[in-house]
């Protein structure tokens, strides 16, 4: 029975890990530029069609593919902020949910048409094996994609507190108006904020695609998880994503061994809306900082 | 007229005039052509069952195209078949919705459909009132006859055929090696399919005097299924049955190398049928067993078969499996009927037309002669709740020799001898 | 007559007019005597039921739901309970449902309404998907495979028919006398003080404004219509269970109807489902089938495409885009 425990416990962080960083891209999203993107799970699917589409043509391991998935999505990122998500900065908050769900289906259903709906995987040397600590067993891709979620997290720590562009970046989230007085151009700066959050959420995609099936309808399943997380852990704080992520892959890997795994997700809900009743805002968020 | 009135007046107008046309477009009267004789076709082309509608519709297209390059409905004059497909995405109420339409926009003679036990549920209740014949190629749960609907019938095995078969099995393995299987767990998806099958599986078990020592039920779509096999770990029965469909399954089949349970005897219903699922997971599906409606190695005891086999796979590039034989053999079973109906009725008079259409698959009654019969059944005879009494079911394993499926059950159809136990992961 | 018809403004007369020959259209679609048309309306209606309930909460008080279809599936469910295990009629049965959903609403609102903006439009998306997992394990209700209604002869008592047309009138009738209801909500008191809360909590307050009744109210009412609307599906369709009902993407579709119409006015939502649904069945219908073999899921990337489309070129939706050229008076006024 121990053993049994300290096996979900493992697997909770480790899931949870990853779910974290699948979040951070909308977490930024939605603290920087202010929009709720419902199509971010779509990204999620496209770093994993590259990352297999990679792995089929060029035999590439998945996560060597990183990087590309990383930029193939920060293009697209690119490209969709630019011509859709900026038109909508002013209208109503709605608006911008219809548009970002315009193109959820959009994004999901041309994968769907050009890439059939056959499921996929991507099959690699440890693809199946465990480490295993004791009586518990880790499973290879987990531990490399969670080990690789922190490595990815803490680059872009780094990358918005030391450098300029992150600084500015983080300027425009907190003031806007004082941000351009001081020179910095909120549109670049949102183009930016956006493709490298869905960039994110790409590489994120790519990391799943050695423990997930891969196909065009994948996004569904990890959408409500994501904003669980970001609202779980707060807005504009990467650590509370982190602690959002690990808090609802360890509560749905010990509610489902607990209770039943169908309703393993209840409990994240109800702590969702407990944290929500005695602090509406998520458990780390902070005004403006990130 | 101020420009504002004007301007106003004039948006107005354009959508009465769109919304009209719309409107008119659609209640324009279609010309009866019976040039044609029409089926509506419900398959799931997105959603999560996308992959098998894929596949079924390669095996609706190659009947048709059959039948109509051998002239047709000849009775009517060699008029074409031609199917009206309709995407249910795996809703319930699109499939509703989509039978209503091709019931009276498309007015065809008969359904086909819905692979989802729920979508057939719901879209057969229109076919019902409508008056229209409903015929099930693919769905498994056994609640959908026991409704005392006059207008449902249904082709393939239900999970009382599947889940006794596989029961059946069990019992002969453990003729042959007394005590080999005492305990039962089941590991099963929480759909309406899935919490039908763990009824059977319950009342099998106790029937055949097996104890199901643990159940548990996932939501489809899990991240992951960790949890699920760690506990099914813990209670450790001596054969597993695993309901998931094709991307849950390969989820579910890679954790079980990963946290190295192997249970001694191992089945799956639905997932495990699909070639999605063996190519994804290779050799990881070695010693697993599947309940199966159509298997290759079942041309060794019908010829024709490799015929048929043949043919499609000239066309498509793949072999027959399951989901393509199953629609194959309701289409041609329509067109039985069909050709029967227009010897005495004509598409243009719908109502007496799919009556006839009824009456006929009341009275059918088909051996395994006809070449399209592929599937390993008896033949197709409704009883009175519309369900084949001829239908049958196999079981199947995966054998490490050479990656396929072989028949081990029933054993007049059986290639292959079990091979229980299941090796353990780091001995294969 | 003519003489009170006479001293109406040329506008007005227009306005009229044009009302009237619309009603005649939307009475008379099902003499046309195609079911599908008439099902796809019929559909559109229940949306904008739903639709005009849900923008009490979001268009007029500022709160975005993403739950709302928690009461429907409530409705849908509880109207079915009584009808198969213990021969209720419906035309009972849609009271209770409505009851059901209220109290629900009621029941909800405290601890929801404790978060504001976006994290209350997750802590309803959250709620309603609990309910959803609830009701899938819930083997007394059916658990997943839902509830069905056996096959019944048709009758107005159990207001079972075989086509949509019955259903058609009778959805219309609930939109209408449910739009009247709200109308006079939304022009009276409540329909003030709730835009009071949406411009500045803080402001309504110090106005002597108590922002919780009203939200709840809101709440409640917008839940009392939805399960109303829900036990009508259940009429309709006959079968219930928590993926058809319950799933999130229920309310995604009823907000799109909203916001493809205009939030910021009372017609909106109605024009929006009129508007969305019917084109939505069209392209499933068109390219669905056909297409769909070849190119799966082409309809699902039409909607999309269109839907975007439309958003860009009014983002203030349809009526929002009518209005923005035409001045007309019953808008609610917004500076942006």
């Amino acid at each position: 029975m121990q053993a049994a425990i300290l096996q979900m416990v493992v697997t909770g962080v480790l899931l949870g890990l990853l779910y974290a960083l699948a979040s951070v891209g909308l977490n930024l999203i939605w603290g920087i530029i202010g929009i709720i993107n419902f199509s971010q799970a779509e990204y999620l699917m496209l770093g994993m069609f590259t990352a297999y589409w990679l792995y089929q043509l060029l035999g590439l391991d998945p996560l060597l593919s990183l990087p590309v998935a990383f930029f193939v999505t920060f293009l697209l990122g690119a490209v969709v902020q630019r011509f859709a998500i900026n038109r909508v900065l002013n209208a109503p908050a709605l608006t911008q949910v219809a548009v970002t769900f315009a193109l959820l289906l959009i994004i999901r259903y041309t994968a769907l048409m050009l890439w059939g709906p056959d499921s996929r995987s991507t099959i690699t040397w440890y693809s199946e094996k465990s480490l295993s600590v004791g009586s518990v067993l880790i499973s290879y891709p987990m531990l490399i994609s969670s080990i690789l979620a922190v490595l990815s997290t803490l680059l872009l720590f780094l990358f918005l507190t030391r450098t300029d562009t992150g600084i500015a970046l983080r300027a425009t989230a907190q003031d806007r108006a004082t941000a351009q007085l001081y020179g910095i151009e909120a549109v670049k700066m949102y183009t930016l904020a956006f493709a490298i959050a869905v960039g994110i959420t790409g590489l994120t995609g790519a990391l799943f695609s050695t423990i997930y099936w891969i196909m065009p309808e994948v996004g569904a399943i990890f959408s409500v998880l994501m904003y669980t997380v970001v609202v779980l852990g707060g807005l504009r704080s990467l650590l509370g994503c982190f602690v959002g992520g690990i808090i609802v892959g360890l509560v749905e890997c010990l509610s489902a061994f607990y209770i039943t795994p169908s309703m393993k997700d209840v409990p994240v809900f109800l702590l969702l809306l407990i944290i929500l009743v005695i602090k509406p805002s998520g458990l780390f968020a902070r005004k403006g900082a990130l | 007229m101020s420009p504002i009135t004007k301007k106003y007046a004039a948006t107005i107008i354009a959508v009465v005039v769109i919304v009209a046309a719309i409107a008119m477009y659609y209640m324009w009267p279609k010309p009866e052509v019976i040039s044609e004789v029409k089926i509506g076709v419900l398959v799931p082309l997105t959603g999560t069952a996308a992959e098998v509608g894929k596949l079924e519709k390669m095996g609706y297209d190659f009947a048709v195209d059959e039948i109509n390059a051998a002239g047709g409905v000849k009775s009517l004059g060699g008029a074409k078949l031609r199917l009206i497909y309709a995407d249910h995405g795996g809703d319930a109420k699109t499939g509703a919705l989509e039978c209503e339409r091709l019931i009276t926009s498309e007015n065809v003679v008969a359904i086909s459909g819905a692979y989802f036990s729920a979508v057939a549920k719901t879209s057969s209740d229109p076919a019902e009132r409508y008056e229209v014949p409903y015929l099930c190629p693919d769905c498994v749960s056994p609640g959908l006859t026991e409704r005392g609907y006059k207008w449902f019938f249904r082709t393939c095995p239900t999970d009382v055929h599947l889940i006794g078969g596989c029961f059946d099995l069990i019992d002969y393995i453990n003729q042959k090696k007394p005590g080999t299987i005492k305990t039962v767990g089941i590991l099963i998806e929480d759909s309406e399919w899935g919490l039908s099958c763990r009824d059977e599986i319950k009342k099998y078990a106790s029937q055949h005097g097996y104890e199901v020592t643990k159940i548990v039920t996932f939501h489809t779509g899990t991240a992951s299924f960790d949890v699920e096999v760690a506990t099914m770990k813990e209670a450790n029965p001596d054969f597993l049955f695993t309901g998931a469909y094709t991307t849950d399954n390969i989820l579910l089949t890679k954790t079980l190398k990963r946290l190295d349970y192997a249970p001694k005897m191992i089945a799956g219903e639905a997932g495990t049928e699909q070639p999605g699922w063996w190519e994804a997971v290779g050799d990881l599906s070695h010693y697993y067993f599947s309940v199966m409606k159509y298997n290759w190695d079942i041309m060794k005891a019908a010829p024709k078969i490799k015929e048929v086999n043949d043919a499609f796979i000239a066309k498509y590039g793949v072999e027959i499996s399951n989901e393509i034989a199953r629609p194959y053999t309701s289409i041609y079973t329509l067109y039985t009927v069909i050709e029967e109906a227009g010897k005495v009725a004509s598409p243009t008079d719908l109502k007496t037309f799919r009556r006839v259409i009824r009456d006929n698959l009341v009275k059918l009654d088909i051996g395994t002669e006809p070449r399209w019969m592929i599937m390993p059944w008896k033949g197709i005879k409704f009883d009175e709740k519309g369900q084949n009494e001829r239908a049958y079911a196999l079981m199947v394993q995966m054998m490490p020799s050479d990656g396929k499926y072989h028949t081990v059950w029933p054993k007049e159809l059986a290639t292959a001898e079990p091979m229980v136990p299941m090796p353990s992961w780091s001995e294969r | 007559m003519i003489e009170t018809v006479k001293t109406l403004a040329k506008k007005d007369r227009r306005i009229i007019g044009v009302s009237l020959v619309i009603a005649f259209i939307i009475l008379a679609i099902p003499f046309a005597g195609n079911p599908f048309i008439t099902h796809s309306f019929m559909l559109a209606f229940l949306y904008a039921s739903l639709a005009l309930s849900w923008n009490l909460l979001c268009g007029y008080c500022g709160f975005f739901s993403l739950g709302h279809h928690a009461y429907f599936g409530i409705g849908a469910y509880v109207t079915m309970i009584l009808m198969l295990f213990y021969d209720v009629t419906p035309w009972v049965g849609i009271i209770f449902s409505g009851l059901a959903a209220t109290i629900l609403a009621a029941a909800a609102s405290l601890p929801l309404f404790r978060s504001v903006g976006r994290w209350f439009t997750l802590a309803t998306l959250a709620f309603a998907e609990t309910i959803k997992l609830i009701f899938i394990n819930w083997d007394a209700v059916g658990a997943a495979k839902g509830l069905q209604l056996p096959v019944k002869p048709e009758s107005l008592y159990w207001l079972t028919f075989a086509g949509p047309e019955i259903y058609y009138y009778l959805i219309l009738g609930s939109l209408i006398i449910e739009a009247i209801i709200l109308h006079r909500i939304v022009r009276g008191k409540i329909g003030y003080c709730l835009q009071v809360i949406r411009e500045d909590e803080f402001t309504a307050m110090s106005a002597g404004i108590n922002p919780l009744k009203y939200k709840t109210i809101a709440m409640v009412i917008g839940g009392l219509f939805a399960g109303i609307a829900g036990g009508f599906y259940t009429t309709k369709y006959r079968f219930v269970d928590p993926f058809s009902t319950m799933d999130w993407i229920l309310s995604v579709e009823v907000a799109v109807c909203g916001i493809v119409g205009g939030l910021f006015s009372f017609a909106g939502p109605i024009l929006g489902s009129l508007v969305v649904i019917p084109v939505s069945f069209y392209v499933r219908s068109v390219f669905g089938g056909p297409l769909g073999g070849r190119f799966f899921g082409v309809h699902r990337l039409i909607y999309g495409c269109i839907l975007f489309a439309v958003m860009l070129i009014m983002p203030e939706g349809v009526l929002g885009w009518i209005e923005k050229r035409l001045p007309i008076s019953g808008r609610i006024s917004r500076e942006d």
